[in-house]
C-alpha cells in the first residue's frame, strides 16, 4: 500500500515539473546537436504480459492472475551523436505483486540507443536498450540480461524541457542450465508511462 | 579485441549459469503461485476435521466450526469440545469438566443448532473414531471400551493404556499406545502385540490400506511399519527424515483409482503408493507442476490430521495454520 502512495506522489511531482518549466519558454528549431545531453525521469505502469517457458509442455503462460499491474520508475542520461542519434544509460526499478503476496521486482541497468524523429515542437524517439537486470521475487534473486525496445511521443516545451508519453517492451530472460533447464523462462512486460526530459 | 569479447561472453554465461542455482526459477515461481483465501479459521491451528454427509466441521483446540458456503461459524456454544466424530449422519463430541481438578466427561450430539447430552461419565473421557468404530477412553485408569455403535460401549479387560489411535480393517481392530499395539475385534478384550524389527520409536498413528487390508503404523521418527491382514508380522517399510508430533496424521485415500498412504509430518505431508515402498513429497500433477512452489505454506506446515473426504480423490489436511483440501483436479485449497 505504501508503494502505491509513493508512486502516486512521484506522478504528481512529475506533472508539477511541467508548470515549473513553462516559466522559461523559448523558441527553437533544432533542439539537439552533437554533444547535447538529456536527463530523463520516467514514471509509469508495468504491464506483465506473458512468460515463455521453452522447455516446458506449456510454452506460453499468461501473467494474468499471476502478477499484478505494477509500477516502474527510471532515470536516464543520454548524449547526442548528432541531431538524431543518441546513446545513454538508464537505471530503472519495478514492482508488482504475486498471488501469495510476494513482491516481484526488476532493477535493470541498460545501455540505450535512440533515434529521434522531429516534427516541429514534437519528437518521436525510437528506443532500444540492452543490459543487465536484477530479477527478484520472494527469496530468489537472479542476475540476468534484459532487452528493451519502444517509442515515445514528446512535446518540446522549450529548449530545455520536453514532456511526453513513452512505452517500452521488455524481454527479461532467465536462463538455467542442467537440471534446472526446465525453469528457463523469458518474461515479457510492457512499460507505459510519463516522461520528463531535461536538455542541457 | 575478439578474444576479449569471447571471454566476456563466457564470463556472462558462467555468471548466469550459476545464478540462483538453489532457487526454483523466478518466473516459474510466479507462474505456479496460487492465491489462497483467508477465512475465520485460515490462520488457526486446525486439529481435526469431520465430514457429516456434505457438511464439514473443523475443530480448533476446543472450538468446533461448521462451514457454510465459504464462511466458518463457531458452533461450540460455549462448550469446550475435545474431540469430534461422525455417527449416524450427526456430529458427536466429547467435553470434559473445565476444572482440571474435577473429573467428569460427556458425549454430546449436535443437531445443527444445539448440543444435547448423550451420555454422562463420572471421569474425563476421550472419544475417537477408527474406521467407523468408536473408541472411548475413560478417566485416569484408561479403561477402554470400543464398539461400532456409539450408544453401547463395551468394556475391555485392558487398562492402564494411553491409547493414541486406532484402525479397523473389517475384521481386526488395532489400537496403539505410545509404545504398544493391541489387536482384537473391537468390543472385546484385546491382546498386546510385539513390534518386530527396530520399531523402537514412539508410535504416533495407525491406518489401513483398503486394497490389501494391511495395517500401517508410523512412529515419531518417521519409521513406517506394515502388518498382515491379521495385524501381525510387522515389518519395516521405509523411513522419512521428518518428525511426527501428533497422532492421527496417518491416513489413506484413493486418488485416480490408486490408493496412497498419506503421512502428515511436522514439515508438510508425504505420500506412498500402496504396494510400493517409496515415500515422497507430493509429486507433480498436470495441474500442479511443483507442489512446494504452488503451496509453500502447506509444504512446510505441521499436519495434525489426514482425513479422507467422502468425495472421490479428495482429502483434508488439518494443519497448524488452517485446513487444506486436496481437490479432485489435484490442486489444494485453503478452507
Amino acid at each position: 500500500m505504501n508503494k502505491k502512495y509513493f508512486f502516486i506522489i512521484l506522478l504528481i511531482l512529475l506533472v508539477s515539473l511541467a508548470s515549473f518549466a513553462q516559466e522559461t519558454e523559448e523558441n527553437f528549431l533544432e533542439p539537439y546537436s552533437r554533444g547535447s545531453q538529456t536527463f530523463s525521469i520516467n514514471l509509469g505502469l508495468l504491464v506483465p504480459l506473458f512468460i515463455i517457458f521453452p522447455n516446458q509442455d506449456t510454452v506460453f503462460v499468461s501473467f494474468q492472475n499471476q502478477l499484478s499491474l505494477g509500477g516502474t520508475g527510471s532515470l536516464e542520461w543520454a548524449t547526442y551523436l548528432d541531431n538524431r542519434w543518441s546513446i545513454g544509460v538508464g537505471l530503472a526499478g519495478t514492482f508488482a505483486g504475486t498471488p501469495q503476496e510476494n513482491t516481484h521486482s526488476l532493477i535493470p541497468i541498460t545501455a540505450n540507443l535512440t533515434y529521434n524523429f522531429l516534427f516541429n515542437s514534437f519528437e518521436v524517439p525510437l528506443i532500444m536498450g540492452a543490459g543487465f537486470a536484477v530479477n527478484q521475487v520472494d527469496t530468489q534473486v537472479y542476475f540476468g540480461l534484459i532487452a528493451k525496445i519502444g517509442a515515445g511521443f514528446f512535446w518540446n516545451m522549450n529548449a530545455e524541457w520536453a514532456f511526453g508519453l513513452r512505452t517500452q517492451y521488455w524481454l527479461v530472460p532467465e536462463i538455467y542450465f542442467g537440471e534446472q533447464a526446465d525453469k528457463t523462462a523469458y518474461g515479457n512486460f510492457l512499460d507505459i508511462g510519463l516522461s520528463a526530459k531535461f536538455h542541457f | 579485441m575478439k578474444k576479449y569479447i569471447i571471454l566476456m561472453l563466457v564470463a556472462i554465461t558462467l555468471i548466469l549459469g550459476s545464478c540462483n542455482s538453489d532457487g526454483n526459477g523466478i518466473f516459474f515461481q510466479i507462474s505456479q503461485e496460487v492465491k489462497q483465501i483467508t477465512s475465520e479459521i485460515s490462520e488457526l491451528p486446525v486439529h481435526q476435521v469431520v465430514e457429516v454427509d456434505s457438511t464439514v466441521y473443523a475443530r480448533t483446540g476446543s472450538k468446533v466450526w461448521v462451514k457454510s458456503a465459504s464462511k466458518w461459524t463457531d458452533v461450540s456454544k460455549g462448550n469446550h469440545i475435545y474431540n469430534i466424530v461422525e455417527y449416524n449422519s450427526s456430529l458427536y463430541g466429547n467435553i470434559n469438566n473445565d476444572d482440571v481438578n474435577l473429573n467428569g466427561g460427556k458425549i454430546m450430539s449436535y443437531d445443527g443448532s444445539s448440543w444435547s447430552l448423550v451420555t454422562d461419565y463420572a471421569t474425563d473421557i476421550t472419544l475417537f473414531e477408527a474406521d467407523d468404530n468408536y473408541i472411548l477412553l475413560e478417566g485416569t485408569t484408561d479403561i477402554l471400551s470400543s464398539t461400532s455403535d456409539l450408544s453401547s460401549f463395551v468394556s475391555s479387560t485392558l487398562s492402564g493404556m494411553n491409547i493414541l489411535d486406532g484402525a479397523y480393517n473389517g475384521t481386526i481392530g488395532i489400537l496403539i499406545s505410545k509404545n504398544k499395539i493391541y489387536e482384537s475385534a473391537f468390543g472385546v478384550a484385546m491382546t498386546e502385540q510385539t513390534l518386530i524389527g527396530d520399531a523402537t520409536g514412539e508410535l504416533r498413528g495407525i491406518t489401513i490400506d483398503t486394497t490389501n487390508n494391511f495395517f500401517y503404523i508410523i512412529n515419531s521418527s518417521g519409521d513406517l511399519y506394515k502388518s498382515d491382514v491379521n495385524g501381525q508380522n510387522w515389518v519395516s517399510v521405509n523411513s522419512i527424515s521428518e518428525h511426527i508430533s501428533y497422532n492421527g496424521a496417518l491416513g489413506n485415500d484413493i486418488i485416480d483409482l490408486t490408493e496412497y498412504l498419506i503421512i502428515g509430518t511436522d514439515n508438510g505431508y508425504y505420500e506412498m503408493e500402496i504396494g510400493t515402498t517409496t515415500i515422497s513429497k507430493p509429486s507433480a500433477t498436470t495441474s500442479v507442476l511443483d507442489f512446494d512452489t504452488s503451496y509453500p505454506e502447506l509444504a512446510t506446515e505441521l499436519v495434525f490430521e489426514v482425513y479422507p473426504s467422502s468425495t472421490a480423490n479428495e482429502f483434508y489436511l488439518a494443519t497448524s495454520k488452517g485446513l487444506w483440501k486436496r481437490n479432485t483436479d489435484g490442486t489444494f485449497t485453503k478452507q
